[in-house]
């Protein structure tokens, strides 16, 4: 239940700011140094994401609402509470600054009933019960609980800002959501739970978290003592907005004064008498209220902006922030960006292959049969590789190993002749470049610049390099101009341009494409792939990339490698590929159009070569014609 | 008039002296506002006079942003439920910090209209109409991106600058994928309240549909997290924010700002 600006006197809305920045600082830390695999931008994409179960469960909600469901799922899917209070905190800000949904300063009261009291009594009464009543019964009464202890703990802010009487409003709010929140979070997280529990239960957390600590014991305990000392008061009392403030802060001398509410209504009043201050005790109230939430508020931003040591196995098990030695990068000198300076010269590797796997083998967590099985895949540097594959070959697969996303369950990649390790992962990343097949999953900025801006970022470079990384990574993609531009504002082929560039802003050796044309129109497709024909010629970037668009190859690739079932079963130019009609059709691949007319014309005894690009196919016939006379 | 998140958008796109203004200067202005709303005494009669002055400085800001006036009310009238439901039950309610009340009219049954819940539930509604209306001149003047990055200049820690961004952005992919499934469903003539199919159905249909939404929602954030390790994302990464300049402009706007707060202050 959201509480709107105005009706929370000013001393309570600071109170609760002040007691929500303490989980928020906790759970800030809890995402850095517990969570594991997924880390903290799933949830903000989640966050994202329960926006939209909103507006599905808005027609049915009647009360209850779709960010609450949202919540209490990701605390019992991530296995903690706090994912909870970050997500709805992060749901709230937005409701609150953009569709003021909500208020803002009531901000702090609503995250403490809705993500705190939510969460908190969700989570802990799912896990009580999930050994009792089973995980989906469990989900059902945690999430309904949450929400009927959210709404009863909204109403006793209510009831303390004066609005209504306690009691009444207890056992409406209390009656309401316990009838609604049945079906809308109940009935709804429980039927969640279940599909999950279907479709992946690999993502169900299977920790079980720790009973809470004696120390958070003994704070939540000073917690509920302070609101019990400070309920009363000022419920009893006449919080009337600064006067009250003044008196609780400052200790002022009340001041008795008489209000004529004559414009309002005719009717006589009686006098009656409120503490006052006069109008420079109020500006001070004001301003010392504001500076106390800032005050706290700094605290926290020094608090949650502190570095954390990493536990091992934590966020930072894919990544690493040191010095490394072992892989030798490319020079990050920025002049060189125009010519042949962009790939490294020192090839002193020991092995002639910028990229190799040996008997690379894997296995998904959630499927039993092998995703990729014992691969030996090679490249040269200054190479066009082409991975041709049908529809779930595994071809992404190996792609994400290639870079170190994941790890394989047997074998290994080597990267200029270094297998893949924690100490060089860095490295390998600004290495080999991955564009991904959907530029939404990639494109993660509000704008363009900030977006290509990213890895450059990661990498530590200065600003003034960052910028001139992105402005040339933009130029040499022919996006210029288009750096304050939204992602959802661009079309298909402009994303994955902004895709390109944001990787090439890290000055890759290698640039790993999966399926670079796919929802492209044939202009779009032919733009881009002489741009990536351009990058390799002219920079000498190695190119791999995947696809099961045949036409493309022909022209494109160097040399081929087909997958099929997670193996490689062919590899060789495209005319040798090509040339073997039985791999082909083992793959559920077909030949390319050009190569099919001269098959054609063949048949039709006509003495052409197989030939595959459109100007080769254009000599061989002219030949012949002119051969015939 | 339905608002969607395109609608507020598309009016933070307009070209205008308050779009342009800067972002830092925009929120800190609408705080000063707000929390000098919700600050005034509860039950003077002179704070609907003090409102009632800033909402029209608000109103009339919104005119020189050039926005929608349709949009503005209309959002304004979305958002009203919220505060208008606690503000009309207030003259029928014995409001525990009111020591003495005024009754005006008798309605039967027990239920009385008393001249002090009048009173504060007409200030509460005025505070809320001031609130709402500032939040709308925010949001319709400031990109949701540039409302990150300013926040980020102000101080907000650099990890949770990232999760606001990360945000804003997919909330436009999961808003177009919302959009999608709703088109799929009326294809085929999905519709809640269809009296023709149990009930207990067409919940669980929602309920799938959330399920998918949650599970694109997952796999996405994974997918996101796989590319962002793609570019040497980890948990030293920074969000790229560049300082800018607060203008000569930008003072004086939040400076008469200050200022009417000033004379509403005081000379009310």
């Amino acid at each position: 239940m959201h509480i709107p600006d105005g009706l929370i006197p000013f001393p309570q809305y600071i109170i609760y700011w002040l007691l929500i920045l303490i989980p928020l600082y906790l759970s800030l830390r809890w995402a850095r140094q517990e969570m594991d695999e997924m880390k903290t931008p799933l949830l903000a994409v989640l966050a994202a994401g329960i926006f939209a179960i909103q507006a599905v469960n808005l027609p049915i909600g009647m009360g209850t609402s779709g960010h609450m469901v949202g919540a209490v799922l990701a605390a019992i899917i991530l296995g903690s509470p706090y994912a909870g209070l970050i997500l709805l905190t992060l749901v709230l800000v937005v409701q609150a600054f953009v569709f003021y949904d909500g208020g803002i300063t009531t901000l702090g009261a609503n995250i403490f009933n809705m993500g705190l009291v939510s969460c908190w009594s969700g989570y802990y009464a799912y896990r009580w019960l999930e050994g009792k009543l089973g995980t989906v019964n469990a989900s059902f009464v945690g999430a309904w609980l949450g929400l009927v202890l959210s709404a009863l703990a909204a109403t006793v802010q209510i009831y303390l800002a004066g609005a209504f009487p306690l009691v009444e409003a207890l056992v409406v709010m209390g009656t309401f959501h316990a009838v609604i929140g049945f079906i809308g979070e109940g009935f709804i997280t429980a039927l969640v739970v279940k599909f999950i529990l279907k479709s992946r239960p690999d993502i169900m957390s299977q920790k079980q978290r720790k009973p809470l600590s004696r120390n958070t014991l003994v704070a939540v305990a000073a917690v509920i003592m302070v609101l019990a000392i400070a309920a009363p008061y000022l419920a009893s009392t006449n919080p009337d907005g600064l006067e009250q403030a003044m008196v609780i802060f400052m200790g002022e001398e009340k001041i008795e004064t008489t209000i004529d509410t004559s414009l309002l209504y005719s009717a006589p009043m009686p006098d009656y008498s409120i503490t006052r201050l006069g109008r420079s005790g109020e500006v001070l109230a004001i301003a010392l209220g504001t500076i106390l939430v800032l005050a706290a508020g700094l605290l926290f931003i020094k608090l949650a902006g502190k570095k954390i040591v990493m536990t091992p196995g934590s966020s930072m098990r894919n990544g690493d922030t040191g010095d490394n030695k072992n892989i030798s990068s490319n020079s990050n000198d920025d002049a060189n960006d125009n010519g042949n300076g962009w790939v490294s010269e020192d090839r002193d590797w020991g092995t002639p292959y910028i990229i190799e796997t040996r008997d690379l083998t894997h296995v998904y967590r959630s499927g039993s049969t092998k995703a990729l099985s014992s691969i030996n895949f090679c490249v040269k540097p200054g190479e066009r590789v082409v991975l041709l594959g049908a529809n779930g070959a595994g071809k992404s697969t190996l792609f994400k190993h290639l870079n170190g996303i994941l790890k394989s369950t047997s074998g290994q990649v080597l990267v200029k002749g270094q297998p893949i390790t924690r100490s060089n992962i860095k490295d390998v990343r600004r290495t080999v470049g991955v564009v991904f097949q959907n530029p939404d999953d990639q494109i993660l900025s509000p704008t363009v610049a900030q977006d290509v801006a990213f890895g450059p970022m990661n990498l530590g470079l200065s600003p003034d390099r960052v910028e001139s990384r992105v402005k040339r990574a933009l130029e040499m993609v022919r996006l210029t101009g288009y750096e304050e531009r939204a992602p959802h504002h661009l079309s298909g082929g402009e994303k994955k341009r902004v895709a390109i560039a944001g990787i090439l802003a890290m000055k890759p050796e290698v640039l790993v494409l999966d399926e670079p044309t796919n929802g492209l129109d044939p202009g779009a497709a032919e733009r881009l792939m002489r741009l990536i024909m351009e990058m390799n010629q002219k920079l000498g970037i190695t190119m791999i990339i995947a696809t099961h668009e045949v036409d493309l190859v022909p022209e494109f690739a160097q040399r081929v490698c087909v997958m099929s079932a997670g193996m490689i079963t062919g590899e060789g130019t495209p005319t040798e590929i090509f040339g073997r009609p039985d791999l082909i059709a083992k793959t559920h691949l077909r030949l390319p159009v050009v190569a099919q007319l001269m098959k054609k014309l063949k048949e039709a005894e006509l003495d052409v070569a197989m030939e595959l690009t459109v100007d080769e196919a254009r000599d061989e016939i002219v030949r012949v014609a002119d051969r015939r006379g | 008039m339905h608002i969607t998140l395109y609608d507020i958008e598309r009016e933070s796109y307009r070209e205008s002296l308050l779009h342009s203004m800067d972002g830092r200067v925009k929120m800190v202005m609408t705080l000063a506002l707000i929390i000098y709303a919700v600050s005034l005494p509860r039950l003077d009669i002179t704070t609907i006079e003090r409102l009632g002055i800033m909402w029209l400085y608000l109103v009339a800001l919104i005119i020189i942003a050039r926005v929608n006036p349709v949009y503005a009310a209309a959002r304004i009238a979305i958002a009203l439920p919220f505060g208008m439901g606690i503000s009309v039950l207030q003259p029928f309610i014995r409001q525990p910090f009111i020591p003495e009340f005024t009754v005006l009219y008798h309605m039967g049954l027990g239920i009385t209209v008393t001249a002090e819940g009048l009173l504060f539930g007409s200030v509460l509604f005025a505070k809320f109409m001031v609130c709402v209306t500032a939040v709308v001149l925010l949001s319709s003047t400031t990109r949701m991106a540039d409302m990150v990055t300013s926040a980020r200049r102000l101080g907000m820690p650099a990890e949770l600058t990232l999760l606001f961004g990360l945000m804003i952005r997919y909330l436009y992919v999961f808003w177009s994928m919302l959009r999608r499934i709703r088109n799929a469903q009326q294809t085929r003539c999905f519709d809640i309240w269809n009296k023709q199919v149990p009930r207990r159905w067409i919940l669980e249909q929602i309920g799938h549909s959330i399920s998918a939404l949650f599970i694109r929602s997952y796999e996405q954030g994974e997918r996101t997290y796989q590319s962002m390790l793609c570019r040497a994302y980890s948990a030293d990464s920074h969000v790229c924010v560049d300082n800018q300049k607060i203008g000569a402009r930008d003072y004086l706007m939040f400076s008469s700002t200050l200022i009417l707060i000033g004379l509403v202050q005081f000379w009310i």
